[in-house]
């Protein structure tokens, strides 16, 4: 039995989870206080892989990094490979997927924070930067971990969003969801019932795992 | 000697929906009370004076700086005013300890220093010993005497006191009423307590201003004057 897939999932949505997680964090605190012009467009259009069919997004990341367009070549003559069909364009795909939910939550979460909480903190003489990681991502940390959870699962279980733009190379850029779609084409039923059986478990094992982080916090 | 500059004084006008208010008066030092109905601006004047809102009008200078003028647009940050809050509920923090709590408003040394400076102010207060408590453990008596420690902990130049005590049951707010009164005079803190209950008021106050409906209807005196003005 070949697992390689499994290691290059995990690769890819650990990866992502991490990208995601401080993006996604950051952005929704923007999103949650910030008040600028475009706040309204920046976010619907962060929103818009949620909404989006897989395929489609992974269509257009296609064309916006392939090899021949501005960000595909200029990627290139930096790191010297480019980004589609490789493990860079799956964690790019699995990131854009599962850069919303991320960001959604902390949002939701930041905003969730008693405003008097903040005003305290900076009466004491706290700067911005202080009351943002000191008082407000602790007090918002549970829905932002939700949300980092989401992300986490959303990255490990994508596939029409990798397959457009990483392909499925076995050994290089097939991951977990793609072999099971390869195996059950190839008429392998065993190889694709173990397959998705060990996905499952890896999903609800890390699911269990940051559900029990947000638990020992305490209140 | 260069006369002392009044710890507050205060001339705002502002809106806030169908609510306006418009006051104007003067705390020279000590303790000063606010009093008045609910809805008659008290917490409103408190944010003002905190700059959690902006004044439409006027301004607010703390111990002779001025921090708001409607009509030149300054508006000092909250941040840089230097006044300790204690509101109803303590609002501390309440993935730390007692002591954190507090070294979050202590402002300069080390982070050993910082939790050696609370744990002082703690002691003063009466909860040294609850200095390793997380706010969770702590009763509501017990969490104003840490949020009053944190306040003062900031070297504030003016105290606000937003009912702090009105939560509590009375031997626990006598209890506190106490603390402030000494521990104010022992800092030599100016502070502005808001409250509605006239016993407090009469205990606590070395002047005293009530409000009805946005405006200051009686400025009174108990031990210190006042150059208060109406409006």
């Amino acid at each position: 039995m070949d697992w390689t897939p499994l290691w290059l999932s995990l690769r890819v949505s650990l990866t992502v989870t991490a990208v995601v997680a401080v993006t996604g964090t950051a952005g929704g605190y923007l999103l949650a206080k910030g008040r600028f012009r475009g706040r309204g467009l920046l976010e619907a259009l962060a929103s818009v892989p949620i909404v989006l069919p897989p395929t489609v997004l992974g269509y257009y990341l296609l064309v916006a990094t392939g090899r021949d367009s501005v960000i595909g070549r200029a990627w290139e003559s930096v790191v010297g490979a480019p980004i589609v069909f490789t493990l860079t364009g799956a964690v790019l795909a699995a990131s854009v997927a599962s850069f919303p939910f991320c960001l959604r939550a902390a949002r939701a979460a930041i905003e969730a924070v008693d405003p008097r909480l903040e005003a305290s903190a900076r009466a004491l003489g706290l700067p911005e930067w202080r009351v943002a990681l000191q008082v407000t991502l602790p007090l918002a940390w549970r829905g932002v971990l939700a949300g980092v959870a989401l992300s986490f699962a959303r990255a490990l279980g994508d596939f029409g969003a990798t397959v457009m733009v990483a392909g499925n190379i076995p050994g290089r850029t097939q991951t977990m969801p793609v072999a099971v779609y390869d195996a059950v084409q190839a008429g392998d039923d065993g190889r694709a019932a173990l397959l998705a059986l060990v996905l499952s478990a890896v999903a609800v094992a890390a699911l269990a795992v940051i559900g029990r982080l947000g638990r020992s916090v305490v209140p | 000697m260069t006369p002392t500059p009044p710890a507050l004084e205060l001339d705002v006008r502002h809106t806030l929906g169908e609510f306006h208010l418009a006051v104007a008066f003067t705390v020279p030092s000590g303790l000063a009370v606010l009093t008045g109905p609910s809805g008659a601006g008290k917490s409103l004047t408190l944010a003002l004076i905190a700059g959690l809102v902006r004044p439409d009008h006027g301004r607010v200078a703390i111990g002779g700086d001025v921090v708001a003028d409607g009509e030149r647009g300054l508006h000092v940050r909250t941040q840089d005013r230097r006044v300790g809050l204690v509101f109803q509920d303590a609002l501390l923090l309440p993935h730390r300890t007692a002591r954190d709590n507090v070294a979050l408003a202590v402002r300069t040394g080390s982070r050993h220093k910082r939790r050696q400076v609370a744990l002082g102010w703690l002691d003063r207060v009466g909860a040294g010993w609850l200095a390793d408590r997380r706010p969770g453990q702590l009763s509501g008596g017990q969490r104003q005497r840490v949020a009053l420690a944190r306040a003062l902990a900031g070297g504030p130049r003016l105290l606000l006191l937003d009912e702090p005590f009105s939560a509590l049951d009375p031997p626990t707010r006598r209890e506190l009423r106490a603390l402030v009164r000494s521990v104010v005079a022992e800092a030599g803190v100016p502070a502005l307590f808001v409250t509605h209950d006239p016993v407090e008021a009469d205990e606590l106050a070395d002047v005293r201003i009530t409000y009805g409906h946005g405006r200051v209807v009686a400025v009174g005196g108990g031990r210190a004057g006042t150059d208060a003005r109406l409006t």
